[in-house]
């Protein structure tokens, strides 16, 4: 995850506080000493308590896939080590206006996008056509119209005018939207296990998905959205 | 005496030459450091664990604070510079144009990552 460290312009630093809560880590901040939440990104006691820090939009993807996307990339000068796990195992969840979404990285695999609706805002869970390890979380939403997108022939397009998108970035490549950007957006890589933990009321997404299907109508009901026949929007 | 003075100072200014000129002679390695703001002492800032303040149910207070000491002063190389295998999981930024890669194994390790892109002060965690 990556946060912003900064309250009302301020710079904060934060280290190790060494504990567990919902057996996920902890920080301290070197100014009040208040203990952090990461999951969260909330302080959970001390003198902050209550206030948040803004997650960023980051990737969690293979250091190929990173650099190709961005080959002006910096690279930390540090030995990679062994990772211990694989995108297989994780989720992405989107959380906005205290609505949160899950999406498996293996479903993504299969289906390629989520259209969706989170917190009432339209969203696409991407998986770049060209490699299956990178993803990207976007905003549907254009100046003048939501877009609904898919994989067509190896390339992320909006069905409405067939625009051709960039995967990783967003940008309009070909197509009437040719120059128009998809706004990126928050999601958060996360254990499959460690989610009902610190999104308790999320839903997995499809939400044909058995298992969640009960909870789903009630999450997407509290957005003001309907699925048809319990089928998401995909 | 000024004679004297005149010299220290034309040797002075050539040692310093020299010292540009050895520098700049060195190949560039592109690093770049993260301006952090205050560092503390965790010994000397309040931990609401030392005073008894209420703690969320389920909290467990393992190891001492920076015990797993987090990187501080985080330094880059280019991507090009990089001996990473193409299959290592990274954590990636990119922000106003610049963009950063995080190794998930060292991130095992180490867990936290104080840094600043483009001017922003972020936390990379795992």
């Amino acid at each position: 995850m990556v946060h912003r460290r900064e309250i009302n312009g301020q710079e904060i630093v934060f280290g190790n506080q060494g504990a567990l809560w919902g057996n996920a880590m902890t920080w301290w901040d070197h100014d009040s000493g208040s203990i952090w939440s990461q999951p969260l990104g909330e302080a959970i006691a001390g003198p902050r308590k209550g206030q948040t820090i803004e997650l960023l939009p980051s990737q969690l993807t293979t250091w190929e896939a990173w650099r190709e996307a961005y080959p002006e990339t910096l690279a930390l000068d540090a030995a990679a080590g062994r990772a211990g796990i694989s995108l297989l195992d994780t989720v992405i969840v989107v959380e906005l206006s205290e609505d949160a979404a899950a999406y498996p990285v293996g479903e993504l695999r299969e289906r390629g996008v989520a259209n969706d609706i989170v917190g009432g805002a339209p969203i696409a869970v991407v998986i770049d056509p060209t490699d299956d390890n990178r993803w990207a979380v976007f905003s549907r939403t254009l100046d003048d119209r939501v877009v609904e997108l898919e994989i067509r022939f190896g390339q992320l397009i909006d069905r409405e005018t067939q625009t051709v998108w960039d995967p990783v970035r967003g940008i309009g490549l070909d197509g009437p939207l040719a120059g128009e950007i998809l706004d990126l957006l928050p999601g958060v890589p996360a254990f499959t296990k460690d989610v009902p933990t610190f999104w308790p009321t999320v839903r997995f997404w499809p939400p044909s998905r058995v298992l969640e299907s009960l909870r789903a109508p009630v999450a997407n009901a509290a957005a003001g959205i309907k699925f048809p026949g319990g089928q998401s929007t995909f | 005496m000024k004679a004297l003075a005149a010299s220290v100072v034309i040797v002075l200014l050539l040692f310093v030459g020299l010292l540009a000129v050895s520098t700049l002679g060195v190949p560039a390695r592109p690093t770049e450091t993260a301006s952090l703001g205050t560092l503390a002492d965790p010994d000397a800032v309040y931990d609401p664990v030392d005073v008894g303040d209420p703690l969320p149910v389920g909290f467990r207070q393992i190891l001492p604070r920076d015990a797993i000491l987090p990187v501080y002063d985080p330094k880059f190389v280019a991507a090009s510079d990089s001996s990473w295998s193409d299959g290592s999981l990274v954590i990636g930024l990119e922000l106003d144009g610049q963009s950063r890669a995080y190794p998930v194994g060292f991130l095992n390790r180490r867990e936290m990552v104080i840094d600043s892109v483009a001017g922003i002060p972020v936390l990379v965690t795992w």
